[in-house]
């Protein structure tokens, strides 16, 4: 038999419980009590993310390796304080730098990266032999993924009219596919939010069964 | 980054931007609380309406930060297990992240029901792919399916995921891949060439 | 009656999503989960790794979806250790960095893992793939301490753990971005590790263009495919197959509706012809 959860447990869980109900009473209407979850809620996350922010960049990252003596982390602690600047109206102008630094990065990395594994590769999977692919199946569903990919890009090439020409039919045939895909997208959606729900009430189920041990059921 | 791809031996530089780009978005975490601060403070000052909850989130925000920044326990730091931190993030950040999401599984039900008509061809075959996703990639469906005299023999789980996931799916998912992927690459270049400034704000 | 159907509050909706998604957990059907390919290829993967190899785990998902991700998590973990492969855990989301620390602790506690010589969490680090990156050339560079603050360098996990090519397979369970797609561009892409991945329902469908180019060896999706591989580690009563028979009645809860909305609309179409129709008559 587990061990009974202790008081303190008891107190957490609970918490959770009232908390959880607050924002689930928002189903019935807006209330205080779902107001109140939902500010406490934006306190909380913002309070810890600049805390796991802290203690796991901040210091280890830049306090820690500027004690070390590594000043080259010193232009790093003036990026950062220049777009905290912002929160000064006059000062605000400076939070451009740091913010062209970290647009510049994520440029360069979409330059190089996305086109390598997101366009080249892709293309690469597409184009796949119809023949000599060991099993019928394989050959069907290649040549779906090529007239998918290629139908479904002439859709999304709007320069052109969408007209009876053969440019025409073939992106309408695209939209059949991507209408499958949306389907199926759909499905995995609601699979998903239903998950979400599920494990609220398997959260309600445990500290139920953890509050009949502790009053000392079985 | 463009060059620390092409040219090896200047890989030390592209290692130093990562880590100064690390720590400079982690600043944004800061500038974020820092705003919470002051947009939330200026509406209690003024006694807006609802200020009350303003006042709710200041306060859950500063304990948030007090236990996690300067409440050590006897060994460690403070986002360690067992501590007050750790503790409100258990039984009050978990909790309620995980229902506010929960939510969604009630609209997407009440949304199904107002607004998923099959008026087309196209809507109906959209229907009828996640009807196949929906109902047989659950146990419940496989086991409906396989009680089936005849179709039952039938894999509808392979077929699922071979042909609409892996087949039809994918097809669909790459071509808006590719679409978006290309717009990226060319909002990149647009960028580092100059061509692109908005993210900057303002029109200078 | 159609109409009025038609016209129904959504809060009676909600109240019979929630009562159907209740019922079968606190009265259980005990229907069978069959574990699909691609979750069997996932398996085989993992019992075709040597003993002793290394494993670098990603969880990029936070409370929100943890009820999607965690039972899989945990379910690799265990097996991983079971199979005496070491684990180093990483992750390069925030509100995940909690969640990890306590998935770890969990599994490594259940199989008797030994912190700092079967397994190891450095903890968080922020910018995604730029992270990714630095990881490639010196992951002691990245992640000077573990989560704890604890000097790495002395540990033994640590010992001949240097870069990406460290690593037998890598692992990432996410929820978008920072995620898969990050994974598969710079691990991947550039270092050329084999990837596994574990998303949530929700971003699977994405994920299948990697997995049909072969940048993903093997995909596991949401609850379901956290249930399908709690099934072949042998986990008896685990969360996601425990939740998976609510998944099932809320599915065809919802179909139930999407069926209903569509006869109601059927109906009240007909209902129109007819009338206009019969206006035309007269």
């Amino acid at each position: 038999m587990e061990n009974a959860p202790a008081f303190s447990d008891m107190i957490g869980m609970w918490t959770g419980v009232c908390l959880s109900m607050c924002i689930f009473s928002f189903l019935y209407k807006d209330n205080p009590f779902y107001k109140l979850a939902e500010h406490i809620f934006v306190g909380v996350s913002a309070g810890y993310w600049m805390c796991i922010g802290y203690w796991q960049v901040i210091y280890p990252d830049l306090i820690q390796r500027l004690q070390g003596g590594d000043w080259r982390y010193l232009i790093a602690a003036v990026l950062g304080i220049m777009l905290l600047m912002r929160i000064f109206p006059k000062c605000a102008w400076m939070e451009r730098w740091p913010l062209a630094f970290m647009v510049g990065i994520f440029a360069g990395y979409n330059i190089v990266y996305t086109m390598q594994a997101q366009i080249l590769k892709q293309i690469e999977a597409t184009v796949l032999p119809l023949w000599g692919t060991g099993s019928w199946q394989t050959a069907c569903i290649n040549l779906i993924v090529l007239a998918g990919v290629l139908t479904g890009l002439m859709y999304f090439y709007f320069s052109r009219e969408h007209d009876n020409s053969l440019w025409g039919k073939s992106a309408r045939l695209g939209v059949w596919i991507l209408m499958i895909s949306f389907g199926a997208a759909f499905g995995y959606t609601v699979m998903a939010r239903m998950s979400l729900f599920i494990g609220r009430v398997m959260f309600f189920q445990d500290v139920w069964r953890a509050t009949v041990q502790f009053f000392g059921g079985s | 980054m463009i060059i620390q791809f092409y040219i090896y031996p200047l890989d030390w530089l592209g290692e130093l931007f990562n880590s100064f780009y690390n720590i400079v978005l982690t600043f944004a975490f800061v500038l974020g609380a820092i705003s919470l601060f002051q947009v939330h403070g200026k509406k209690i000052i003024a006694q807006t309406s609802g200020w009350g909850y303003n006042l709710v989130l200041l306060v859950s925000l500063t304990v948030t930060l007090i236990f996690g920044l300067f409440v050590f326990p006897e060994k460690g730091q403070p986002v360690d297990a067992g501590t007050a931190f750790d503790w409100i993030f258990n039984n009050i950040f978990t909790p309620l992240c995980s229902t506010t999401y929960s939510l969604l599984a009630f609209y997407i039900a009440s949304a199904s029901f107002r607004a998923f008509r099959a008026r087309s061809a196209q809507a109906t075959v959209l229907l009828v792919t996640a009807f196949l996703v929906m109902l047989f990639r659950v146990p419940l469906g496989e086991y409906i399916w396989h009680s089936l005299p005849w179709v039952g023999q039938f894999d509808i789980t392979a077929f699922i995921d071979d042909w609409i996931m892996g087949g039809f799916n994918a097809a669909g998912q790459r071509a808006i891949m590719l679409g978006a992927s290309v717009g990226l690459v060319s909002i990149s270049l647009k960028i580092l060439l100059g061509i692109e400034v908005s993210y900057l704000g303002g029109n200078d | 009656m159609l109409q009025k159907l038609a016209e129904l509050d959504k809060r009676w909706i909600f109240l019979a999503l929630a009562v159907v998604v209740i019922l079968p957990l606190v009265f259980p059907l005990g229907l069978p989960v069959e574990p699909g390919q691609m979750s069997r290829k996932f398996y085989e993967r993992i019992e075709a790794l040597p003993e002793g190899s290394k494993v670098c785990m990603s969880f990029d998902y936070g409370p929100g979806t943890e009820i999607e991700c965690q039972p899989m998590a945990s379910a690799v973990l265990k097996h991983l250790f079971r199979r005496r492969c070491r684990v180093v855990c990483i992750t390069l989301l925030p509100d995940g960095s909690m969640l990890a620390r306590r998935t770890l602790e969990q599994a490594a506690a259940e199989c008797k893992a030994v912190y700092g010589e079967d397994c190891v969490y450095l903890g968080y680090k922020n910018g995604g793939e730029a992270v990714l990156r630095n990881m490639g050339e010196n992951i002691l560079n990245v992640f000077s301490t573990d989560f704890y603050g604890k000097d790495l360098s002395s540990m033994p996990i640590m010992k001949d753990t240097v870069n990406w090519d460290s690593f037998a397979l890598v692992i990432d369970w996410s929820v978008g971005r920072p995620g898969v797609a990050d994974y598969v561009r710079i691990v991947g892409g550039q270092y050329h590790r084999p990837i596994l991945a574990g998303t949530t329902a929700v971003t699977a469908p994405e994920a299948y263009p990697f997995v049909n180019a072969g940048q993903v060896e093997a995909l596991l999706g949401g609850l379901r495919g956290g249930g399908e591989y709690e099934v072949l580690a042998g986990i008896k009563g685990g969360r996601a197959c425990r939740g998976l028979e609510a998944q099932s009645t809320a599915h065809f809860f919802v179909a139930f509706l999407i069926i209903l909305a569509n006869v109601i609309y059927f109906a009240d179409k007909r209902k129109k012809i007819g009338r206009g129709s019969g206006e035309r008559r007269r």
